[in-house]
């Protein structure tokens, strides 16, 4: 009985690794590591995918150097390549063929739009992106003035590649982060309409060579369904990263009216909620904002350490905030007519019934939605010193 | 199939009976060739026959001497040069009965005299056999023979050159007793009894090697241990039929309870207060003459992971090495085969910047990550061998050589990957961090296997191993006691000893899992509060 189970266990044991098998091993340094990646339109019908590959050969090895894994300050240790295909597979497939190495999807992190295709409509490019096993659906999703190619081929001095210089600047919480499963969600969602960070190429001041321009993120895109409508400004971005809970930090400046001078303050903590109202056939919006903050700079002869003035001054930033927040509502609202905010799921997910009466008439409704800002704004900490000197 | 393995049992169990009468054949060879046959009252005829036994051998010395009392009486005493104490044998055993015989006047047998009042020794024996001759002789002790006498008499005279007390080499500790268990039985066995002042402490004697006549002992405390596991233990060291017993290690693979497994079921130690604590748990310790390593059992997994010294610093110390301990037993058996699975199998999983950095560092690697692997294991393993052997004052720099300047080379050359020269030198260095050797091993052992699977099927192959692995080390028993205790079958109370170790003030009772008899360690019950502070500052 004993040799019978064991031959039996024996057996088994050799199916599992005959039937799935070790034919899909890969050796890292067999692998063309992909750090980023750009779609743009070449003409009607074709659009160029473009990759931003990882050289391991020239980065940080001047062959004794081998030992020190990942030196910093070399030069152009990636290629950009690029192929042109009816979509997004066709081109991956073109791809592959230029390139000696299998390319390897499973470390991008960053996906770029040139401005021409995300007028056209990203989505289709986007099912193919999700429907391929390698690449990330967490990968950031970015629109880019003019080429994307572009952005790839920059080779900023202060990271390795554009690519983690983005990657830096998306933590950095200075423009939005929108994955493409997150994106996908929006476009699936009732509002039908995205926004995402808009990259633009910076050109460094002290007269440098043009090729160490480096990539930034000014502003967002706006989205309506899966095609481009146009750009926010950077103040109006802030207003979004508010109402989106993006704003890790940030910093608020106002003039308080019978002063001079100016105040401003870091916000450490900011919360915001989004309260749909539906009233007698009447859809209105209630933003609750929570804000904390030090107090950065303030040449008013305000003392932060008196409550009085402190009062005062809590009321003055939270008008700031309410005004900053309303820029970004109004240009949403007004100007482009594209809930980019989500409004439309939070009346969806509050009114799940009532709100198939209104999903028709969303497009109509929502310019005119009335949106009530409520702005709680707490100073934490006056900063370093708490009174100004007397002159 | 079945037909075929009952086959086999048949053959194996008839194979077995063959060798059970060799077995009884090799006993009885001293009585076969000598036979029953008693001391003759020809001392002539016993010295040939003592001539003949050891075949002339040099170190056999046989003092022919005259007794003078009444009447001059030749006699003569056999010893092994260097086994004995000759200090004794002349002052005690020559000068009585070759000077001092003269002056007693006494009207008694000369035997009786002799024995009686001439040889002043403390432990003596009066012998009839010609094989208790050799069997004294053979064990240190000298025979005394006197012509017209049809006995021996075996006087107690062992000594020979010992190496002085010194440290455990192997489990060396900062805060603990530095006497090492000596080579000498008796000496081992004085420096458990200094440290147990119990008459509870049994020490049962066996002979264990048919020709070595190994002296071995069986330590337990009575009434607190578990008289089921003495039995069992009693019950294979019995079984025990080998030619020779020259180190713990022939004991330990003859009376554990699987041989196929890599893990060692008994635990052996250098330490006589580790013997002793062991002891005081309900477990036996079993002393093997001419090793310095006692073996305790029943032993459990996670006893092999402890070191004497977590008893004597504060558990918080205690508590914080084992905790490093388990990390490094985990790098050791696991670190190789998660590398190979990541790098090969995905890369994905790896972070992006350190992806990029192993991408660069394997860029010039011509192998695959699993023979660069084993390769440099095997160079490990090699290198760990070599320094074994290597003579005292060379050691280290032949170290040195082998790991920094050949690992820098590889790695400069491009044949390894920087990456895997970290994980191979964290891997060893890991393997070091567990306190037993021998446990050691089978985590050197196992490390192999964990690396193929990762290079077959990747971190699903090594969660397959592992389980395995599980299921192994579950069904594992050490004399009855489950191996895996008290995390499976699990024991609430005993994991006051486990990963964490409690204070001494907590651990009021002994661990359930070796069944003591006496479960209670203190008396005293102590209740959240610290009552010796509370004391203090009341004065």
């Amino acid at each position: 009985m004993n040799i019978r189970y064991l031959a039996f266990l024996f057996l088994l044991l050799n199916m599992t690794y005959l039937l799935t098998g070790c034919w899909d091993r890969v050796e890292v340094n067999n692998l063309a590591i992909i750090t980023a990646a750009a779609l743009d339109k070449k003409d009607d019908k074709t659009i160029e995918l473009s990759i931003q590959i990882f050289v391991p050969e020239t980065s940080g090895k001047e062959k004794q150097n081998v030992a020190t894994m990942g030196n910093e300050n070399t030069q152009s240790p990636t290629l950009v390549e690029s192929a042109e295909g009816v979509n997004f597979a066709d081109a991956m497939l073109k791809l592959q063929g230029k390139i000696s190495r299998k390319i390897f999807w499973g470390q991008n992190e960053v996906f770029i739009f040139g401005e021409q295709l995300a007028k056209k409509g990203i989505l289709n490019e986007l099912n193919g992106i999700l429907r391929a096993v390698q690449p990330r659906e967490r990968a950031n999703l970015f629109i880019s003035k003019g080429q994307a190619k572009e952005i790839l081929k920059l080779n900023p001095v202060i990271d390795r590649n554009s690519a983690e210089s983005i990657h830096k600047l998306v933590h950095a919480h200075t423009g939005l982060e929108e994955s493409i499963i997150d994106t996908l969600q929006m476009m699936n969602g009732e509002s039908k309409a995205v926004a995402l960070p808009w990259i633009e190429i910076l050109t460094p001041q002290d007269g440098r060579s043009s090729n160490v321009r480096m990539p930034y993120i000014h502003g967002t895109a706006v989205l309506k369904t899966d095609k481009l409508l146009g750009k926010l400004n950077a103040e109006a971005t802030k207003g979004v990263l508010m109402i989106k809970n993006q704003a890790a930090s940030g910093t608020i400046t106002v003039k308080p009216k019978p002063e001079k001078g100016y105040l401003s303050a870091e916000f450490v903590k900011d919360k915001i909620k989004l309260i749909p109202q539906i009233t007698k056939n009447h859809l209105s919006m209630k933003l609750q904002v929570q804000t904390e903050a030090i107090v950065t700079q303030n040449s008013t002869h305000l003392d932060v350490m008196n409550s009085h003035d402190l009062a005062k001054i809590e009321k003055e930033l939270a008008k700031g905030i309410t005004l900053q927040i309303r820029k970004a509502l109004d240009q949403g609202q007004k100007k482009w007519k594209a809930d980019i905010f989500g409004l439309a799921d939070t009346f969806y997910r509050k009114y799940p019934r009532e709100w198939k009466k209104y999903k028709k008439n969303w497009d109509s409704l929502y310019p005119n939605l009335k949106i009530d800002i409520q702005t709680k704004f707490r100073i934490l900490r006056p900063g370093m010193t708490t009174e100004n000197p007397k002159i | 199939m079945m037909q075929m393995g009952k086959r086999l049992f048949r053959k194996s169990f008839k194979r077995k009976q063959k060798q059970q009468e060799v077995a009884e054949h090799a006993e009885n060879k001293m009585e076969e060739r000598y036979g029953d046959e008693g001391i003759s009252s020809n001392l002539q005829e016993n010295i040939d026959f003592l001539h003949e036994a050891f075949g002339k051998a040099p170190d056999i010395i046989i003092r022919q001497f005259v007794i003078k009392h009444r009447e001059e009486r030749k006699a003569a005493i056999v010893f092994i040069d260097e086994m004995v104490d000759k200090d004794l044998i002349n002052r005690n055993i020559l000068r009585p009965l070759m000077i001092d015989s003269e002056k007693v006047t006494s009207t008694d047998d000369l035997w009786d005299l002799v024995t009686e009042r001439l040889v002043s020794a403390g432990e003596t024996k009066n012998v009839l056999k010609k094989t208790e001759i050799l069997t004294g002789v053979l064990a240190g002790d000298t025979v005394l023979l006197i012509d017209q006498y049809e006995q021996g008499y075996v006087v107690g005279t062992k000594g020979w050159a010992t190496k002085s007390i010194s440290e455990p080499r192997s489990e060396s500790v900062v805060r603990g007793s530095r006497e090492g268990l000596s080579e000498t039985i008796v000496l081992s066995l004085a420096m458990i009894r200094r440290r147990v002042k119990d008459p509870d402490l049994r020490v049962c004697t066996y002979e264990l090697g048919k020709r070595t006549k190994t002296c071995v002992n069986l330590l337990y405390m009575d009434g607190l241990i578990d008289p089921q596991i003495v039995m069992e233990v009693e019950q294979r060291l019995k079984r025990i039929q080998i030619d020779g017993v020259l180190e713990s290690g022939y004991v330990e693979e003859l009376i554990q309870d699987q041989t196929w497994t890599p893990f060692s079921q008994l635990q052996n130690t250098e330490r006589p207060d580790t013997v002793v604590a062991h002891l005081l748990e309900g477990k036996v310790a079993i002393l093997i003459d001419g090793s310095p390593h006692a073996l305790i059992a029943p032993a459990i997994f996670t006893q092999f992971y402890f070191s004497a010294e977590d008893y004597y610093e504060r558990f918080w110390i205690a508590t914080f090495l084992r905790i490093v301990r388990l990390i490094s037993f985990f790098m050791a058996l696991l670190l190789p085969a998660f590398y190979i699975a990541l790098v090969s199998f995905h890369p994905e999983m790896i972070p992006s910047h350190l992806a990029i950095s192993m991408a660069a560092g394997r860029a010039t690697v011509p192998f695959s990550a699993i023979l660069e692997a084993l390769m440099m294991e095997l160079s490990v393993e090699i290198l760990r061998e070599a320094s074994v052997r290597l003579p005292g004052p060379i050691g280290p720099t032949i170290g040195i050589v082998g790991a920094l300047v050949i690992g820098d080379a590889a790695v400069t050359a491009g044949l390894v990957s920087p990456a895997m020269v970290i994980v191979v030198g964290l891997t060893t260095i890991s393997s070091y961090a567990n306190p037993s050797y021998s446990a050691a091993i089978s985590v050197r052992l196992l490390r192999f296997p964990f690396m193929i699977a990762a290079s077959v099927l990747g971190l699903y192959g090594i969660m397959l191993l592992f389980f395995l692995l599980c299921a192994h080390l579950v069904q594992l028993r050490s004399f009855g006691v489950p191996y895996m205790a008290p995390y499976a079958p699990f024991n609430l109370t005993d994991l006051k000893d486990s990963l964490f170790r409690a204070s001494w003030k907590y651990m009021n009772m002994r661990p359930v899992t070796f069944k003591p008899q006496d479960r209670q360690r203190q008396t005293l019950v102590h209740k959240g509060k610290d009552e010796n502070s509370h004391e203090t500052s009341g004065r």
